[in-house]
């Protein structure tokens, strides 16, 4: 997956510090240093093979930058990424729709103005619930339970 | 401020703090009423205010103007309901304390005489007087205005008391011991009753770490509400990553852009 790939790993995703030395070569974005022949002969033979699938994914996307909705890019992408089999997988498929949503709702002429505001929605998405799981046993906060009634009640973490 | 109404008005939002402030100004001082004042106050007839105990300075100021000019005996009436033991926090006091003020001094020009709700209608009795005996002693004795002290108000119940323990208060060592605990007081009360309704029931959902493994562990199923946050899960963070790959990649730099704003630092 695209995260645990240490080209593309945490922060340093789009752009990469000065390549060799002296201050006054240009930056580059990861991006032309993936899609650069010279660079690339240097990783391994598996790093290589995972990167040309990473590009071979990416590359409508950032080569039409401007075309589409971030949405269709983004999920275009993720689509050539993704493993298939994850996508048979209906929580999993739950999960990414709802973050689809948020995406389409904070862009902005193809793009997201701020992105920390999808960083804080994204951290407000809950599960769904469990909706075969009966209705006798119901987890929550005290706060969510205002105006229920139950016949047994656990309060725990009363200590913390 | 000025620059926030600024951009209020740019994109035709406000917040709940600025519609509070407007509509204050829009009635002017009880004094000097607007136009709009002397027209809501001809209209207006009964107002009533629920959660009185969460009533902040400035939603009283609003009160105090709606209500100016109102007179014994002139048909309207102001009814407000709260219960200032739920406001037990020390950020709120301040409002408790206009809960206190209101009960005695009443609300601007309006005098409000002050009703006990005593009977509770969700509970058995013999939980009801758990409570009252532990937490007449938790509130303070007498209340009072500046610290927004309140007493307790006991309850009766209508629901006759049950066999057995009504409250069992459980000491274990840590999260794991109390998930273990939890897993078996769900055991043991479905097996008294299999068509009962249980509640786990926790202040902050960073309790239930131990808990919800525990129950799926032990093969309970269950619902819960807004419980597990999606943010650390693969498909999310994948996304996440592509987006910011996205926006990222691109000449101007987004807000908010933690990547290229430490670009932009270097």
């Amino acid at each position: 997956m695209l995260t645990t790939d240490p080209l593309l790993a945490g922060e340093n995703l789009p752009r990469t510090p000065t390549w060799g030395e002296g201050t006054n070569r240009l930056s580059r974005t990861i991006w032309r240093s993936m899609i650069d022949a010279e660079q690339t002969a240097r990783l391994s033979r598996d790093g290589q093979s995972r990167l040309a699938r990473v590009v071979e994914a990416l590359s409508p996307a950032i080569e039409h930058r401007a075309r589409g909705g971030l949405r269709q890019r983004i999920e275009g992408g993720w689509l050539r990424l993704a493993d298939p089999r994850a996508c048979r997988n209906p929580p999993t498929w739950k999960t990414r729709k709802s973050t689809w949503t948020l995406v389409e709702e904070l862009e902005q002429g193809g793009d997201l103005e701020n992105l920390a505001a999808l960083e804080t929605e994204l951290g407000r998405l809950h599960a769904l619930p469990d909706v075969q799981a009966p209705d006798t046993l119901q987890v929550m906060t005290i706060h969510k339970a205002k105006g229920l009634e139950f016949d047994t009640v656990i309060l725990a973490g009363l200590g913390q | 401020m000025a620059q926030l109404e600024l951009v209020f008005r740019a994109r035709g939002v406000v917040d709940f703090t600025q519609l509070l402030i407007a509509a204050t100004q829009a009635l002017g001082e009880p004094e000097a009423p607007t136009d709009l004042a002397l027209a809501l106050d001809y209209r207006i007839r009964h107002l009533l205010v629920d959660e009185f105990q969460d009533t902040s300075l400035s939603q009283f100021e609003l009160l105090r103007r709606v209500t100016a000019g109102w007179e014994p005996g002139d048909g309207r009436t102001l009814f407000v309901v709260g219960d200032p033991m739920q406001s037990v926090y020390r950020f709120r006091e301040a409002e408790v304390g206009l809960f206190l003020r209101a009960q005695h001094e009443g609300i601007g020009s309006v005098d409000l005489e002050a009703l006990t709700l005593s009977l509770n209608f969700r509970s058995q009795a013999a939980i009801v007087e758990w409570v009252n005996g532990v937490f007449a002693q938790v509130l303070p004795v007498r209340e009072d205005l500046g610290t927004g002290a309140v007493p307790f108000s006991p309850s009766i119940s209508r629901i006759p008391a049950l066999s057995g323990q009504a409250v069992t208060v459980h000491a274990v060592g840590d999260g794991i011991a109390e998930a273990s605990m939890v897993v078996e007081l769900v055991a043991d009360a479905t097996a008294e009753d299999v068509a009962q309704h249980i509640a786990i029931l926790v202040r902050n959902r960073s309790h239930l770490s131990a808990i919800v493994p525990a129950l799926k562990g032990a093969g309970m199923r269950f619902r819960a509400i807004e419980i597990e946050t999606l943010f650390h899960r693969p498909a999310v963070q994948d996304l996440h990553a592509l987006t910011r790959a996205r926006c990222c990649i691109r000449p101007t730099v987004p807000r908010g852009c933690r990547c290229c704003a430490r670009r932009g630092a270097d």
